[in-house]
């Protein structure tokens, strides 16, 4: 029980607490009477709840806008593709994510975790030796999803493709396929007791330490 | 599926509250959508689809029936086509509370009868409000309902003498009913209908007030209006020929 005097007619009023959901009102006057600030604010977002969830999704829809603008660059681009080129004339072939291809005897034993945007696309990952360009282990990963594997110890270059349906490793993901490459060498050593890996996240970020760049299909 | 509507605000209110429904639940959708990317993924993956077909269709029922509650909480309240029609049809000033409260005169709920009030527009905009306001009373007192709308003489207890027009009363609620009020409550009162809210200087002032009041409220002017309005209507100048017949034989001895 808390005892609230009135701004108004300063009577004493006893109420049992202050209520988001409900407004005091002096006994006596009938004014409003005063409630702490936190409180107050808690009446003022449950009274104009509705605005609010209102206001929540129409800035949520633009927030979505923003954010899937620069994921997909070439968004706009490839549907009036669509519109010009005629479905590739091979069928979407079913493939599970995960490891796709190991072109190698070494010992995978280094730590990689790649970690895919949410989204229709899904992610044709190749990894490639650095020095010679040869393909290492090549990896698919649905939109949203964390791929965790092991590699062998060597530097390596991160390529790419995505797209929305799979036609197999001929075509991978059709004509509107988007090849990228990342910028960096990775390296996978032993330091000590310790075997350092790499997480890399492929969805844009600000400040990100990654940088990509679109490749050629030829050069995938 | 049509849309039973009653005037031309309360269409544009309905169309709008379809539309914006499904722009809303679409926006939801937009939201959701990297979300339900990966769901109907992984659902269609193992072989779930018929999962996914129930989870879209009950987010297309269920946000449907959410989005046009909330539109009818924000931006498309249900007193707004009343508001409209009131304002801009009957050009009578009234408040959105009122407009809530009078609602049932325009939104077709007394089964499918509402009350298009076109004749309003031929009397005084001083006093279009009340006649207004005592029609939604009346309404609202035939089906029994509390009046939304306190009249001047509700508040100061007054009844002409001889019992109020047009209301009925038994044996049993006049029993209950309070000692009539001091004849100097009831000049107030009287004069209160006929819209003074202190006593005039001379009788003078009171006999052009009501011979203004009576030439609005006159039957006459809406002679083309549902026998409902028009009973209203005498009423009303039934009232103000009491109050001043009262005044006229009271105000100047009292």
């Amino acid at each position: 029980m808390k005892l609230v005097k009135c701004r108004q007619c300063g009577a004493q009023n006893r109420i049992e607490a202050h209520s988001a959901r409900q407004i005091a009102y002096c006994g006596n006057c009938h004014y409003q009477l005063p409630a702490p600030g936190a409180v107050r604010l808690m009446q003022l977002l449950f009274r104009y709840k509705y605005w609010l969830i209102l206001a929540g999704i129409l800035g949520g829809v633009l927030v979505m806008d923003e954010y899937q603008s620069p994921a997909k660059p070439s968004y706009a681009a490839s549907k009036t593709a669509q519109h010009v080129n005629p479905q590739p004339a091979y069928p979407p072939v079913h493939i599970r994510p995960g490891i796709q291809r190991i072109n190698t005897n070494a010992e995978r034993i280094a730590p990689l975790r790649i970690k895919t945007p949410l989204g229709s696309e899904s992610y044709f990952v190749k990894l490639t030796q650095a020095a010679t360009g040869a393909a290492v282990m090549t990896f698919y990963i649905h939109g949203g999803q964390t791929f965790d594997t092991e590699v062998p110890l060597g530097s390596y270059r991160i390529k790419y493709a995505t797209g929305d349906v799979w036609y197999g490793e001929t075509h991978l993901f059709g004509p509107e396929t988007q090849y990228s490459e990342a910028d960096k060498v990775f390296q996978f050593a032993v330091n000590g007791n310790q075997i350092s890996g790499y997480t890399v996240e492929l969805i844009r970020q600000r400040g990100g330490n990654l940088h990509t760049k679109s490749i050629a299909p030829s050069q995938f | 599926m049509a849309i039973r509507f009653t005037h031309f605000y309360d269409l544009l209110h309905k169309a709008g509250t379809v539309v914006g429904g499904a722009m809303v639940t679409a926006a939801g959708a937009d939201i959701l959508r990297p979300l339900a990317d990966v769901l109907e993924r992984e659902l269609t993956g193992q072989g779930l689809s018929w999962l996914w077909t129930l989870i879209i269709w009950a987010y297309i029922i269920g946000g449907y029936i959410a989005a046009v509650h909330l539109l009818n909480k924000t931006v498309l309240p249900p007193w707004l086509p009343t508001l409209l029609h009131v304002r801009l049809t009957l050009f009578t000033k009234v408040s959105p509370r009122e407009a809530d409260r009078m609602g049932y005169l325009f939104d077709g709920s007394l089964g499918g009868v509402w009350y298009p009030l076109g004749s309003l527009r031929k009397i005084d905009p001083d006093f279009r409000r009340e006649a207004l306001f005592r029609f939604a009373n009346k309404i609202a007192a035939e089906r029994g309902w509390r009046c939304p709308f306190p009249m001047p003489e509700d508040q100061v207890g007054w009844a002409p003498p001889g019992g109020q027009p047009g209301t009925r009363s038994s044996e049993h609620a006049q029993a209950r009913q309070p000692p009539p009020p001091s004849t100097e409550a009831q000049v107030a009162a009287a004069l209160n209908a006929l819209g003074f809210q202190e006593a005039p200087s001379s009788f003078e002032a009171i006999k052009q007030a009501y011979r203004r009041k009576i030439s609005q409220f006159h039957p006459d002017k809406f002679a083309g209006e549902r026998p409902e309005v028009v009973q209203t209507m005498e009423e009303t100048a039934k009232r103000l020929n009491a109050a001043y017949t009262y005044l006229e034989r009271n105000f100047m001895t009292r």
